[in-house]
C-alpha cells in the first residue's frame, strides 16, 4: 500500500461541484463583512465616523478600534530577538496605519454588495506621514521611524558565523562579489482567504470559526484569550482549502476582526476575501537583497562565503515575518561543503504589506544567489557547471552533516542523504554531455540554447509534534482524525495509505477528516513539508496502538491469552476463532490515537535541470524541458510525489518568470490585480520529468522525508543559469528576478555597454 | 436605486425565475440565489477562470455578466454535467490523470475543456494549453490537466 | 469586488436606446461586458445607469457583404469574427486579430462594437481596423454617420462618439485579390496583453507594393499608422532590406510607447520594430525582411 500510487481519494467530489470551501458555507441568518482598508502607505488616523454606513439600510455594525481589545495583536509565533514585540500588528489601525490596505473598520451587512456600499460612506480623515517603500529608503539616516520607540526601522541583525572567512578570503585565488534581488510575491492560492464565525448560542455553546486552516490549534489558543473565552468554547473547523502555500492559514486581522463582529451582531458572519484584498491584505513574501562574495580554491572547491541579506518584510512582524530570511541565510550553504561562512541577516521593516512564509519560504531566494554564483565560479575557473557542482557536493560518507548554522536555535544537520548520486541521476536524466553537443549543434543554427542546473536542501518534517487518530467503526470503515490540515496535495491518501499499510486494509476504506478542534485534542498543522512525515508517523503509531487495543479486547472476548491472538487484515485470530475490527468497534468505540514528536528537522536533497532557448532580439526565454528529482526517503505514493513536483516546478516558473510585486514611490501596490501581478499558465510549462531517490531519514520511524516544497525552489538558479548559459558569448548577467522579457533585453543592453568597455 | 431585474433562464435544464438585483453577478446568483455552488469564484475581474459557466454552450466567466444578461439562456455549471447519473468523460478523466490537487479551479478548468472539445475534438497539445490560457492553476504545474483532456478527447 | 448600485435597462430597439442615451446623463452602454464588468466590479467605474446592448437584435447581429464592404454589425461577438465564413473571406485580417484577443471565455462574450468603443490602444481589432481602413458606423438621434477609423481612436478610452451615440456596425472594404494581410503580437503568452502588435494590410500588384497600410497597437495612446513606415513601402517593391527597415523606422520613427510595470518605453519601441516585420514578413512570405534572399 506504501509505494502505490493510488488515485487521489476524495477527486469525484472536487471534480462535480461538490466540494464545500468557505465560501461555500451556508449558515442561517448568516450577513456577510468586508473590511475597510487604509488607503495611504503611512498616515495617522484623525477620525472615523461610521454613522453614515451604520444607516445604510441593510447595515448591521461597523466595527472600528472601539470594538477591538487593545490585546487584539498578531503574535510572533517563532523565537524572535529582543525587542521585536515593538514591531507587531494591532488587528485594526488605532492610530497609524503602516501600509495600504491595513484594515482600519469592518461592516456587517446583509451580502457583501451592501456591506461595500457601506465602505464608501465611512468618513476616515487623515494626515498622511512619509513612506518607507523600499530597505534602502528605510535604513536611510534620516529615515522616518514606522515605530515610535525603535531607534532603527531593521527588527534586527542576525549574525551566523562558521568558520574563519577573513583566512579564507584572503589570497583566494577566485572571488567574485555580486549583488542579488528578489522580488517581493505572494501565494495567490486560487482561492481566497475567507472565514465564516458562528457567534455562541445566547444559552451556552461555542464560538465556531469555520475556513480556518494550516494551524488551528496554534490559532485557537491564539485567540480564545483575546476573545476573553476558555479553550473549549472555541472550536476552529477546517473545510476544503483551495491552496495554502505558506500564506494561507497564518493569523490575520480579519481572523480577529470576524469573530469579534459575529459576536457583536450575535449572528454569523462571513467574510471573503476579494482578489484585490488578497494581493494586499494576505502575506506578501521572500523579497530580499544580497550582498555577496563567494571565495573558490583554484580547483573549484568554496572556500568561503561571506553574505548580507536585507529581507523587506513589509510594515510589521507578523506570526512567520522572520522565518524566511532566517530558513534561507542557514541553508544558504546548501548540498556544498562550505567550511567558511558568514552572514548577517537584516530584516527591515517598510510601508508595504507585512510579509510572511511562502512555499519553501527562504530558499528559492538562497538557491537563486548561490547556483548563479556556482555557475560565475565555473566560468571564472573554466569548468563545467557541473564539474564544479560535483567538487563541492557533500558526500554520503560525510553524513551526518553539519552546515555548522543555526535558525531559531536549531542546528542545520543533514542526517542522511546521498548528493552526488542525485545529481548523476540528474545529469543522467538529462543526458547532459548529449544535451551539451545538441546545445553547440543548434548554436550553429542559429538558436540560443542555455542549460541550468540546481542543486539544493529542502527543510521538511518541521516541529514540534503531530497527532494522528483512528477510529474503528462498526461498518467496517475507519474515521481518521488529525491536527495537519488538508490544502491540497492529498494528506487524504498519504495517511490512508499509510494506515492501509499498516492494518492490512485497502485505503479507500478510511475516511480522513479535515482538521477540527473538536475532533483532535491539539494538533499543530501543515506548513514546512511536514503533513506526511509528522502526520504520516503518528498514523503509523496510531495504528499500531489500534491494534494493540484491539487484542486486548479481543482476548477478552475469546477467552484467551493475548500473546494467542494475531492480527491481519483487519481480523483478530486465535486458532479458529475470529473476531473483527468492525465486530469490537460495534461492542464499545474503538480508537486510538498517537503524536509523533519531532526531534530532528529532517532535510532532504533536491536538484533540477533546466533547458531552455532564448530569443535575444525578443528577450523571449522558452523553456523546452526540466528535469526535477529529491531524495522523498521512502515514496508513499508516486502519483502523487509526481503531482507535487510537477506542481512545484509550476510554481517555481511562475516564482521564476513572471511574479513581482511592485509599489510605486507612495507606497502604493501596483500589482493589485491578476493582469498585473502574473501567475504562471498551461502554456509556460514544459515537459517535467521528475524522479526520486529513497534514503530512509533518520529522524522517524517510516523514514520519510517531506516533498511538498522540493519542486520549486530551485527554478530560480536553474533558469538564471541556463539563460545567462545561453547569452553567454553576450557575457549577461542576471542578478534579479522574474526573468521578464525586457529584463532580459535590458541585461542584454548592460551586457553590450559592460564589454564595449567605457567610450 | 438599487434597481432590480426579472430574469427566466434554464440552469443545467431547470427552468429557473427570479427577480434579482440588476448589479448582481451571474456567479453570486448561481451561488447564492440557486445554491450552485460549485462555480467557484477567483478573481472577479476575468483571469483566473475558476468562475468558467457555458451560457448557451459557450464558455464565460460568471463573473463578467450580469444575471440581468443570462435572461433567457441556458446555463450549464459543474453540477450539469453529468448524464443520468454519470460524470462527464472530462470529469472522470480528471479524476483518473490526478489533473486536481486542491481541486478550486477545477470546475471552471472543466467547463473550459468540455468547450474546447465541443468545437475540436481531437486538440493537440498545444490547442489544449492555449485553450487553458484563461484558466489558472495554481497547484498542479497544468501537465496533469493537459493529460486529462488528451485522454477525455480519446477516450481508450 | 461588486458592482455599485445602478439602474438597469434593456432597449429592444436602437432608437430606444439612442433615447435612453440622450436622456440619461451619465448612463454608461453594456455590450459583451468583457471591459466594463471589471471596471464595475473594481468600482472603477460607477455608472448611475446600465444600459444594456443586449437586446437591439436585428442588423447588430448581422454580417452582410454590401458592395465593396463587408458590414458587420457591433453585436457581433469575437468568436464570431474568429470563424464567420464571410469574414474569413473578406476580412481575413480581422479573423486572424480576432483570434488573439484574451481567451475563448472572454472572445465569446467580447463585442466588436464594444471594444471599438472601449477605444483600447492595446486591443487588437481597432488596430487591425485601422489597418483595413475601415469605416465605424455611428448611430445618433439625428440618423447615422461614417466615421474612419483613423478618425475614431482620439485617445485612451477615448473614442469620437457624442454622450447619446453609439457605434452600430463596422463597415470593412472587401479584400482584393492582390490585398495581403499579416498581424502580429509579441506577448507573453496567447492571450496576454502584448508588449506591442501591428496588422499589415497591403496590395503587391505589378511587383510594386501600394496602399500599404500598419497599424500599430500597444504603441501610443490611440492604434497608431505607422506612417513613416507606410511611405517608405509605398511604390517600391518588397525586396531587399526594404521591409526590415520599415520595420525599424516604424519602431523609430512612428511610435512613442509609454512604459509602465510590465516594460520600458525602450523596450515596448524594440517590440514595435519586431511586430512590425513579423507582419511584414507574414503578409508577404517569400521575401524574408532580413535582406534579399
Amino acid at each position: 500500500m506504501i509505494g502505490a500510487s493510488l488515485p487521489r481519494l476524495g477527486a469525484e467530489r472536487l471534480t462535480s461541484g461538490g466540494g464545500r470551501f468557505v465560501a461555500d458555507v451556508r449558515v442561517p441568518g448568516m450577513l456577510e463583512a468586508a473590511v475597510l482598508r487604509s488607503p495611504h502607505a503611512h498616515a495617522r488616523l484623525v477620525s472615523i465616523d461610521t454613522a453614515r454606513a451604520r444607516a445604510l439600510p441593510g447595515v448591521h455594525a461597523v466595527l472600528t478600534a472601539a470594538d477591538v481589545p487593545e490585546t487584539a495583536i498578531i503574535p510572533n509565533r517563532v523565537p524572535a530577538p529582543e525587542g521585536t514585540a515593538r514591531y507587531l500588528q494591532p488587528a485594526i489601525v488605532r492610530t497609524v496605519a503602516r501600509y495600504a490596505g491595513e484594515p482600519v473598520a469592518l461592516v456587517v451587512a446583509d451580502d457583501r454588495y451592501v456591506a461595500e456600499d457601506a465602505l464608501a460612506l465611512i468618513e476616515a480623515r487623515w494626515e498622511p506621514l512619509p513612506a518607507c517603500v523600499s530597505v534602502a529608503a528605510a535604513l536611510r539616516p534620516d529615515a522616518p521611524r514606522l515605530f515610535q520607540g525603535t531607534d532603527s526601522n531593521n527588527v534586527a541583525t542576525i549574525r551566523m558565523r562558521v568558520g574563519d572567512t577573513d583566512a579564507a578570503f584572503a589570497d583566494t585565488p577566485l572571488l567574485i562579489r555580486e549583488r542579488f534581488q528578489y522580488p517581493r510575491q505572494t501565494g495567490a492560492a486560487l482561492e481566497t482567504r475567507g472565514l465564516v464565525a458562528v457567534p455562541p448560542d445566547p444559552a451556552g455553546g461555542e464560538l465556531h470559526l469555520l475556513g480556518s486552516t494550516k494551524c488551528i490549534h496554534i490559532n485557537r489558543a491564539i485567540l480564545a484569550p483575546m476573545f476573553g473565552i476558555p479553550l473549549g468554547a472555541l472550536r476552529l473547523t477546517e473545510v476544503d482549502v483551495g491552496g495554502g502555500f505558506g500564506v494561507r492559514g497564518e493569523l490575520y486581522p480579519e481572523d480577529i476582526l470576524v469573530p469579534l463582529a459575529a459576536m457583536k451582531v450575535g449572528r454569523p458572519v462571513r467574510w471573503i476575501e476579494d482578489r484585490r484584498e488578497n494581493l494586499t491584505a494576505t502575506n506578501h513574501a521572500r523579497q530580499v537583497e544580497h550582498e555577496i562574495e563567494i571565495a573558490f580554491e583554484a580547483d573549484g572547491r568554496i572556500r568561503g562565503i561571506r553574505d548580507v541579506i536585507r529581507a523587506d518584510i513589509g510594515a510589521y512582524v507578523r506570526t512567520a515575518a522572520l522565518v524566511p530570511a532566517e530558513f534561507g541565510a542557514a541553508l544558504l550553504p546548501g548540498p556544498y561543503r562550505v567550511p567558511n561562512y558568514a552572514c548577517d541577516l537584516w530584516s527591515v521593516v517598510t510601508n508595504k504589506t507585512p510579509a510572511g512564509t511562502l512555499r519553501s519560504p527562504g530558499r528559492p531566494e538562497a538557491n537563486f544567489v548561490r547556483e548563479r554564483l556556482m555557475d560565475l565560479g565555473a566560468a571564472g575557473l573554466g569548468l563545467d557547471p557541473a564539474e564544479i557542482r560535483r567538487r563541492n557536493l557533500i558526500r554520503p560518507e560525510e553524513m551526518p552533516y553539519d552546515c555548522g548554522t543555526l535558525s531559531f536555535g536549531a542546528t542545520t544537520v543533514y542526517d542522511s542523504g546521498d548528493f552526488p548520486a542525485l545529481f548523476e541521476e540528474l545529469l543522467r536524466r538529462l543526458d547532459y554531455d548529449a544535451a551539451r553537443r545538441e546545445q553547440a549543434a543548434v548554436r550553429a543554427r542559429g538558436i540560443r540554447r542555455g542549460l541550468g542546473l540546481a542543486v539544493y536542501v529542502e527543510k521538511t518534517g518541521l516541529g514540534p509534534f503531530e497527532t494522528a487518530q483512528v477510529e474503528a467503526r462498526p461498518d467496517g470503515r475507519f474515521t481518521v482524525d488529525t491536527g495537519a490540515s488538508s490544502m491540497g496535495p492529498g494528506l487524504e491518501n498519504v495517511l490512508a495509505q499509510i494506515l492501509g499499510d499498516a492494518l492490512g486494509i485497502e485505503a479507500t476504506r478510511f475516511d480522513v477528516r479535515h482538521a477540527d478542534t473538536a475532533a483532535v485534542e491539539s494538533g499543530v498543522g501543515t506548513y514546512g513539508s511536514r503533513g506526511t512525515v509528522t502526520a504520516g508517523n503518528a498514523a503509523h503509531l496510531a495504528a499500531a496502538k489500534l491494534v494493540a487495543e484491539a487484542r486486548t479486547r479481543a482476548a477478552e472476548r475469546l477467552g484467551v491469552p493475548e500473546t494467542d491472538v494475531t492480527y491481519a487484515a483487519g481480523v483478530l485470530a486465535a486458532g479458529a476463532r475470529r473476531v473483527t475490527l468492525a465486530e469490537l468497534a460495534g461492542e464499545r468505540r474503538l480508537a486510538a490515537g498517537a503524536s509523533f514528536n519531532v526531534s530532528k528537522i529532517t532535510y532532504a536533497g533536491c536538484a533540477v535541470g533546466v533547458v531552455a532557448d532564448v530569443d535575444p532580439a525578443s528577450g523571449f526565454v522558452r523553456l523546452r524541458r526540466v528535469v526535477v528529482g529529491a531524495d522523498v526517503g521512502r515514496a508513499v505514493n508516486p502519483a502523487l510525489i509526481e503531482g507535487q513536483f510537477t506542481g512545484g516546478v509550476g510554481f517555481g516558473i511562475g516564482n521564476t518568470m513572471h511574479e513581482s510585486l511592485e509599489y510605486d514611490e507612495s507606497g502604493q501596490l501596483l500589482s493589485g490585480t491578476l493582469v498585473d501581478y502574473v501567475l504562471p499558465l498551461a502554456e509556460d510549462v514544459p515537459p517535467v520529468e521528475s524522479f526520486y531517490q529513497e534514503i530512509p531519514a533518520h529522524t522517524n520511524p517510516l523514514g520519510l522525508r517531506g516533498l511538498g516544497e522540493c519542486g520549486n525552489p530551485g527554478l530560480g538558479g536553474a533558469i538564471a543559469n541556463a539563460v545567462c548559459d545561453a547569452l553567454a558569448d553576450l557575457g549577461v548577467e542576471l542578478t534579479a528576478l522574474p526573468i521578464t522579457p525586457p529584463r532580459v533585453r535590458e541585461a542584454i543592453r548592460r551586457a553590450a555597454v559592460r564589454t564595449r568597455g567605457p567610450s | 436605486m438599487s434597481d432590480r431585474v426579472a430574469v427566466r433562464l434554464s440552469v443545467n435544464g431547470v427552468p429557473r425565475e427570479a427577480e434579482v438585483p440588476a448589479r448582481l453577478l451571474l456567479s453570486d446568483f448561481l451561488r447564492d440565489h440557486l445554491g450552485l455552488t460549485g462555480t467557484h469564484v477567483g478573481c472577479e475581474h476575468g483571469v483566473c477562470g475558476a468562475c468558467t459557466v457555458l451560457v448557451d454552450g459557450a464558455s464565460a466567466r460568471a463573473c463578467l455578466v450580469l444575471a440581468a444578461q443570462a435572461d433567457g439562456t441556458e446555463v450549464t455549471t459543474i453540477e450539469g454535467l453529468a448524464r443520468d447519473g454519470a460524470p462527464h468523460p472530462v470529469q472522470r478523466a480528471f479524476e483518473r490523470h490526478f489533473a486536481l490537487q486542491c481541486g478550486f479551479c477545477t470546475p471552471g478548468m472543466i467547463m473550459a475543456a468540455v468547450e474546447l472539445l465541443a468545437r475540436d475534438p481531437d486538440p493537440s497539445d498545444d490547442a489544449i494549453r492555449t485553450a487553458l490560457g484563461g484558466n489558472v492553476c495554481r497547484c498542479t504545474g497544468y501537465l496533469p490537466i493537459v493529460a486529462a483532456i488528451r485522454a477525455a478527447a480519446k477516450p481508450a | 469586488m461588486k458592482p455599485a448600485p445602478f439602474v438597469y435597462r434593456r432597449p429592444a430597439s436602437v432608437r430606444e436606446a439612442l433615447d435612453l442615451l440622450a436622456t440619461t446623463p451619465d448612463a454608461k452602454l453594456l455590450a459583451g461586458g468583457q471591459s466594463l464588468l471589471p471596471l464595475l466590479n473594481l468600482r472603477l467605474a460607477t455608472p448611475p445607469v446600465i444600459v444594456d446592448m443586449g437586446r437591439l437584435g436585428g442588423a447588430l447581429d448581422e454580417i452582410r457583404a454590401d458592395g465593396g464592404e463587408l458590414v458587420i454589425g457591433a453585436a457581433v461577438r469575437t468568436a464570431r469574427l474568429e470563424r464567420d465564413p464571410l469574414v474569413r473571406e473578406h476580412a481575413p485580417l480581422l479573423a486572424v486579430a480576432a483570434s488573439h484577443v484574451g481567451h475563448p471565455a472572454i472572445r465569446n462574450r467580447g463585442t466588436l462594437g464594444g471594444t471599438v468603443a472601449h477605444a483600447d490602444p492595446a486591443a487588437e481589432l481597432p488596430a487591425a481596423l485601422r489597418a483595413l481602413d475601415a469605416g465605424i458606423v455611428v448611430a445618433g438621434l439625428g440618423g447615422e454617420r461614417r466615421v474612419a477609423a483613423d478618425e475614431f481612436f482620439l485617445g485612451p478610452l477615448t473614442p469620437a462618439l457624442g454622450a447619446a451615440e453609439m457605434v452600430t456596425a463596422v463597415r470593412v472594404p472587401v479584400a482584393r485579390p492582390e490585398d495581403r494581410f499579416g498581424f502580429a503580437e509579441l506577448a507573453r503568452r496567447a492571450g496576454d496583453y502584448a508588449y506591442a502588435g501591428a496588422a499589415v494590410r497591403l496590395a503587391l500588384a505589378g511587383g510594386v507594393l501600394r496602399g500599404v497600410r500598419i497599424a500599430l497597437l500597444a504603441a501610443g495612446p490611440t492604434p497608431l499608422l505607422a506612417r513613416v513606415a507606410m511611405a517608405a513601402l509605398e511604390g517600391q517593391a518588397p525586396a531587399g532590406g526594404r521591409l526590415a527597415e520599415a520595420a525599424m523606422l516604424a519602431a523609430e520613427r512612428d511610435c512613442d510607447p509609454a512604459g509602465d510595470l510590465h516594460a520600458s518605453s525602450q523596450y515596448r519601441r524594440e517590440a514595435v520594430g519586431l511586430v512590425t516585420r513579423r507582419a511584414l514578413d507574414e503578409a508577404l512570405p517569400g521575401y524574408a525582411a532580413g535582406g534579399p534572399s
